[in-house]
């Protein structure tokens, strides 16, 4: 996989897993929905979801960089993918979501096609 | 330990600030050298060269030295790159003497025109602050001593912020303290792993200097310990017996045939003395490079500087020192970020401004917090301590960011081709940090900080303009010729005054102010914190922390090679880099200890162990 490219999915997925994890938090789930109230299905469902996001970011940064880099590469980009969500969360918590289904699906895209 | 991470965090806070920003500044020191010298040719290509070509300039590159200074402590030859179509020599005559300089004309040999290519120390004067603040062996002490501060903070500061999973993901903007708080909080919990990891790293680099006990305890000296860890020959003793060095050209092909790649870098050792030794580099292959965290490296090969003997070989790829080594090797990877290329340069950049604002929120916190109510911490003279703290706020975190910019402004602005160039630049940043800080100190509080965040923007955002007017280059042409590391730098200074302005704007509405004079009068008393046996207290528990821990650090150092069952030299190494990691320790230990006597036991029948097992072990062991 292209060095670009790599980055691209290893980002958005990062970025995707991030936000998962914080919607599996009520105050968070309540600044994006509206109410404070998360089903506890729902809470399994964007806990599991943004574990596995962050999971899968890190293929394409081993198939990029090789195991030992490649690690490295993806603990840097969890941490921009959650400073990303933070700041977001706040001001456009909406878009936020938004683009974290965007992204999700990007990133997952970009994995199947490479 | 929250008044370990408060205290230690606020006095340290200052100075890790500013090493934390220039480090950040620093990963992408050759993109900003690259812009400092706008004189180079926009995108650099120079042709590989025959080896008879680098022969004839290390030919060129010898006669010239041989001229300059037939005899001293070092030559240095950098032979034509792809970075500079020139050859680069370094001399120094002695330790005390000043370090020289010059360019060549690959061809003719001719000294070339300063006015050519302008003297200055580019990006690597951030590097340099980042390291030692410029102050050479004393700084990096200095720089050690802060570095150890932050790994206490770091552990001391997840004991204090309890709650920083679960606020995770928790940014509350316009709420006053509670936002100070947030920012602090997920500025560090989300570049933790990326903090400790660039302390440690960075702690490792510089082990045989700020941990040497387990060298001098095993070794006669430094030299013979790397020796023999590297299983190179130590470097010789000068005899002040007059002798030539070899023909540089010969020795040069002789090593890039030994080496089967193209040499970079030539240096000799005690030129003129008969214990002359020249080491030449292979070429260092980044993109090879940046594949592991483990490099193969670009191999080099040591000859007798008189004979020209061969007296040792390392090939890329030949890793020595055992697996300790290797270790401390990836350390220095992963801390100067020479893998992973761009992507992880900026990652860095991501992660250490992150680490600064952190550093800086953590400062701005305090105060804050203090503003709405002072808690007299030091009775009469509180309101006195707090202006200074406020003082230093702004002139470090606001101040530097002036400097650093200005450093910029000064390399477009100070007259190419007069002498010592790069040091005024250099004085042009001390002296615009310095004015910060008279201008802080002179200021009302809340005037200060958007005064200087406002002149901060200014100048990055005006930074483009001022590069147009003096050299007629901008970030379009730049763009057009391809030129991405200068692209880059254009646009990172625009974004970083975008940034500035913005907290400047922030500043303004918010308006901090001191706590009113009647709130500290009401509560003349003595507080407790103010009381003399409380600051004896403290006291003690700092030498205990940083003397004792010390001692602690060291007898492991010693002791643990004693007992490892690896070879002695990689004992020492790994022993030496676990030890910070004891200190970190012991330190936490003595701040969390239920009174500073209790404090002072511990480490004290630490060290007493440490010792006598070392005697005993040094009696019976067969040491």
């Amino acid at each position: 996989m292209s060095v670009p490219l790599a980055a691209l999915a290893a980002f958005t997925l990062a970025y995707a897993g991030m936000t998962g994890l914080s919607l599996a938090m009520p105050r968070h789930y309540e600044q994006v929905a509206g109410q404070r109230v998360l089903p506890s299905g729902r809470r399994h469902f964007f806990r599991i979801l943004g574990w596995l996001l962050l999971i899968l970011a890190v293929v394409p940064c081993i198939q990029a960089w090789g195991t030992a880099v490649g690690v490295v590469v993806w603990f840097g980009f969890l941490t921009a993918g959650g400073l990303l969500i933070i700041l977001m969360l706040p001001y456009l918590p909406r878009l936020a979501a938004l683009a974290a289904a965007g992204t999700t699906i990007a990133g997952v895209l970009i994995l199947l096609v490479t | 330990m929250t008044w370990l991470h408060t205290w230690g965090g606020l006095w340290a806070g200052w100075v890790l600030f500013a090493i934390f920003l220039t480090g950040t500044l620093g990963v992408f020191d050759d993109a900003i050298t690259r812009w400092m010298k706008p004189e180079r040719p926009l995108v650099a290509e120079v042709a590989p060269g025959s080896a008879e070509q680098r022969a004839q300039a290390v030919r060129l590159a010898q006669t010239y030295l041989q001229q300059a200074m037939p005899r001293g402590e070092f030559w240095s030859i950098g032979l034509p790159g792809e970075s500079d179509p020139a050859i680069r020599l370094f001399w120094r005559e002695n330790e005390d003497a000043k370090f020289q300089q010059t360019r060549l004309d690959p061809v003719t040999g001719t000294e070339l025109d300063k006015a050519v290519d302008r003297e200055t120390e580019g990006g690597h004067h951030f590097v340099h602050m980042h390291f030692e603040f410029h102050a050479g062996e004393a700084g990096i002490w200095m720089v050690g001593f802060f570095a150890m501060i932050m790994l206490v903070a770091l552990v001391s500061g997840v004991i204090t912020h309890k709650r920083i999973f679960k606020d995770f993901f928790t940014f509350r903007p316009k709420k006053g303290q509670r936002s100070w708080l947030d920012a602090h909080n997920v500025a560090s919990v989300l570049t933790l792993p990326f903090q400790f990891m660039i302390v440690y790293t960075g702690l490792a680099i510089f082990y045989s200097l700020y941990m040497p006990a387990g060298i001098f305890a095993h070794y006669p000296n430094k030299d013979t310990y790397f020796s023999q860890l590297l299983s190179r020959p130590a470097p010789r003793e000068e005899t002040h017996i007059d002798a030539q060095v070899a023909s540089l050209d010969k020795l040069l092909l002789t090593a890039e045939t030994e080496l089967g790649r193209r040499a970079s870098f030539v240096s000799v050792n005690h030129p003129g003395d008969s214990s002359a030794s020249v080491t030449v580099f292979g070429l260092f292959d980044e993109e090879e490079n940046e594949k592991y965290l483990l490099p193969p490296g670009s191999g080099n090969v040591i000859f007798d500087g008189i004979t020209g003997e061969t007296l040792d070989i390392q090939m890329s790829g030949d890793h020595r020192g055992g697996e300790a080594q290797a270790v401390q090797r990836v350390m220095g990877t992963l801390h100067f970020a020479r893998f992973g290329g761009d992507t992880i340069k900026w990652l860095y950049f991501i992660s250490g401004l992150a680490g600064a604002i952190m550093m800086a929120t953590g400062s701005i916190l305090f105060m804050v917090k203090r503003r709405q109510k002072a808690l007299n911490e030091f009775g009469s003279h509180t309101r006195r301590v707090y202006r200074l703290i406020e003082t230093l706020n702004v002139a470090v975190i606001a101040g530097l960011c002036i400097a650093c910019i200005a450093y910029l402004w000064s390399n477009r602005l100070i007259p190419v081709g007069i002498e010592d160039r790069s040091h005024w630049e250099i004085t042009t940043f001390f002296t615009v940090w310095l004015m910060a800080l008279l201008h802080a100190s002179i200021r009302p509080v809340a005037s200060a900080w958007v005064e200087q965040l406002s002149l901060a923007a200014l100048l990055c955002l005006a930074l483009p303009l001022l590069n147009w007017l003096t050299t007629g280059q901008q970030v379009l042409t730049y763009g057009l010729q391809g030129d991405w590391e200068r692209v880059g730098v254009e646009l990172t200074v625009i974004g970083l005054g975008l940034l500035l302005a913005t907290m400047a704007q922030k500043a303004r509405s918010m308006a901090p102010v001191l706590p009113p004079r009647s709130a500290v009068v009401a509560t003349q008393q003595k507080t407790i914190t103010a009381s003399v046996p409380y600051r004896n207290s403290i006291l003690m528990r700092v030498l205990a922390a940083t003397l004792g821990g010390y001692a602690v650090a060291s007898g492991l150092a010693i002791l643990l090679p004693m007992v490892l069952p690896i070879a002695r030299a990689e004992a020492v190494l790994a022993s030496t880099l676990l030890s910070f990691a004891a200190y970190t320790g012991v330190i936490i230990w003595v701040f969390s200890a239920r009174a500073p006597k209790r404090a002072w036991q511990g480490v004290f029948f630490l060290a007493i162990g440490c010792a006598l097992t070392i005697l005993f072990n040094a009696t019976f062991g067969g040491m």
